[in-house]
């Protein structure tokens, strides 16, 4: 884990977390990201894909777990990094946070031991992730009708 | 014949007619020679045995200070085993601060300049202690582990030499056994021996111990006889020597007596 606040003043820098995943590195700002926080499990949810993960309880509240990596993630105890979407509480899984404070600005993102880190649009993410199960839903009524229509 | 062949025959006769000196089956020299093996059997046999116990003796000192081994291996395996859980349990600590000190980062961030800053400076050093702290717990836990490992190696050594020496105790307690069914078969053998020759054991062991003086002053004479220096030597000797022969004559004359009153 490696130490944040590297910006050379606050004003110019962008607060926030830095999270490592099995794509590489990424930005969580600071104005979606509450707090990390440990869940004990990670719950399947019927219907649910990807880039949903499933549900986690976090001092004492449900929050929607979406997943950061591209790969399989654990759903044992670990840390997820709790985000706050207009009052709605998302987590974020799937990576290892390595750091937080504030960063130098670059571009979308933030520079981190002299590498770009890309920022993660947490809101996109989270409206991509009820697309998907949307649609998902739609494909297996697609299914079933067809089904019903063979039958 | 010989000087030494006379001198064996001497011996000889002496031993036959010593019997009817006492009026009881007095040994020939052979069952001397016999009754002289029986008690060296007797006294090997006895040497043995004490052998036996001490070697049993001294392999149950060796388990037991091997039990005492195992034991405090085994304590020392059981602290390993709660240093681990204690390491653990600190580990768990060290990752519960690292997440506070993040969590101050992130907070210290979303507060902002100047206020957040102090927040953020000090949460990044709390999780450089952190970091540093808990690789130090994660080295001695690996440590420990390595000692744990050690301990059971050692143990499980250790229990085998144990067993080993329960090994010896047993073998040991076995030949002692052993030991004493050869001593009884020995005394077996001495009364059937006793039995059968009719002979008095001390006689024969007297007569079997003459003997074995007698063969070795034959010899040293017969060595002596040879030299071209020998008299003067066998004329030194020769006070000894009277009374030797006077007892034999004596012995033989008692034994021609004996004869004569036997014949009569």
């Amino acid at each position: 884990m490696t130490t944040g606040s590297e910006a050379g003043g606050m004003t110019a820098g962008r607060g926030g977390i830095v999270v490592e995943t099995d794509r590489g590195l990424a930005f969580v700002d600071a104005s979606f990201a509450q707090r990390i926080a440990t869940v004990t499990a990670i719950a399947k949810v019927p219907g649910a894909v990807a880039p949903t993960l499933g549900l986690a309880v976090s001092d004492g509240q449900v929050v929607t777990v979406l997943s950061l990596a591209a790969g399989d993630v654990a759903r044992g105890r670990q840390a997820i990094v709790i985000c706050d979407l207009s009052g709605e509480q998302v987590g974020l899984a799937g990576g290892r946070v390595v750091a937080t404070g504030v960063f130098e600005a670059d571009g979308d993102g933030v520079r981190h031991h002299g590498s770009t880190v890309p920022a993660i649009d947490v809101r996109a993410l989270y409206a991509h992730a009820e697309a998907a199960v949307w649609a998902a839903r739609a494909e297996r009524r697609e299914r079933e009708r067809a089904a019903d229509d063979g039958a | 014949m010989k000087r030494r062949e006379r001198w064996i025959d001497v011996l000889r006769k002496t031993a036959e007619k010593a019997p009817r000196l006492a009026r009881t089956p007095q040994p020939s020299l052979d069952e001397a020679t016999l009754w002289g093996a029986h008690d060296r059997a007797v006294e090997s046999v006895k040497q043995t045995a004490e052998s036996a116990e001490r070697v049993a003796a001294n392999a149950a000192r060796h388990r037991t200070a091997l039990d005492g081994g195992v034991e405090r291996l085994r304590s020392l395996g059981g602290r390993a085993a709660d240093a681990a859980a204690g390491f653990a349990r600190v580990q768990e600590a060290f990752d519960r601060l690292g997440l506070v000190a993040l969590n101050a980062g992130l907070e210290g961030a979303k507060i902002g300049d100047p206020a957040g800053r102090a927040l953020v400076l000090v949460a990044d050093e709390l999780r450089a202690y952190v970091q540093r702290g808990g690789d130090a717990a994660k080295e001695l836990s690996a440590t420990i582990a390595e000692v744990s490992a050690e301990c059971s190696k050692a143990q499980a050594q250790v229990e085998q030499e144990r067993a080993a020496a329960g090994q010896i105790a047993d073998e040991a307690a076995r030949a002692h056994a052993s030991v004493q069914a050869v001593d009884r078969a020995v005394e077996e053998i001495g009364e059937r021996l006793r039995r059968v020759t009719g002979s008095d054991p001390e006689v024969a062991r007297a007569l079997h111990e003459a003997s074995s003086h007698a063969r070795g002053l034959l010899t040293a004479l017969s060595t002596l006889s040879s030299r071209t220096q020998a008299a003067p030597a066998l004329a030194a000797l020769r006070p000894m020597m009277e009374p030797l022969a006077k007892l034999l004559r004596d012995i033989d004359g008692a034994a021609g007596g004996d004869d004569a009153e036997g014949d009569g």
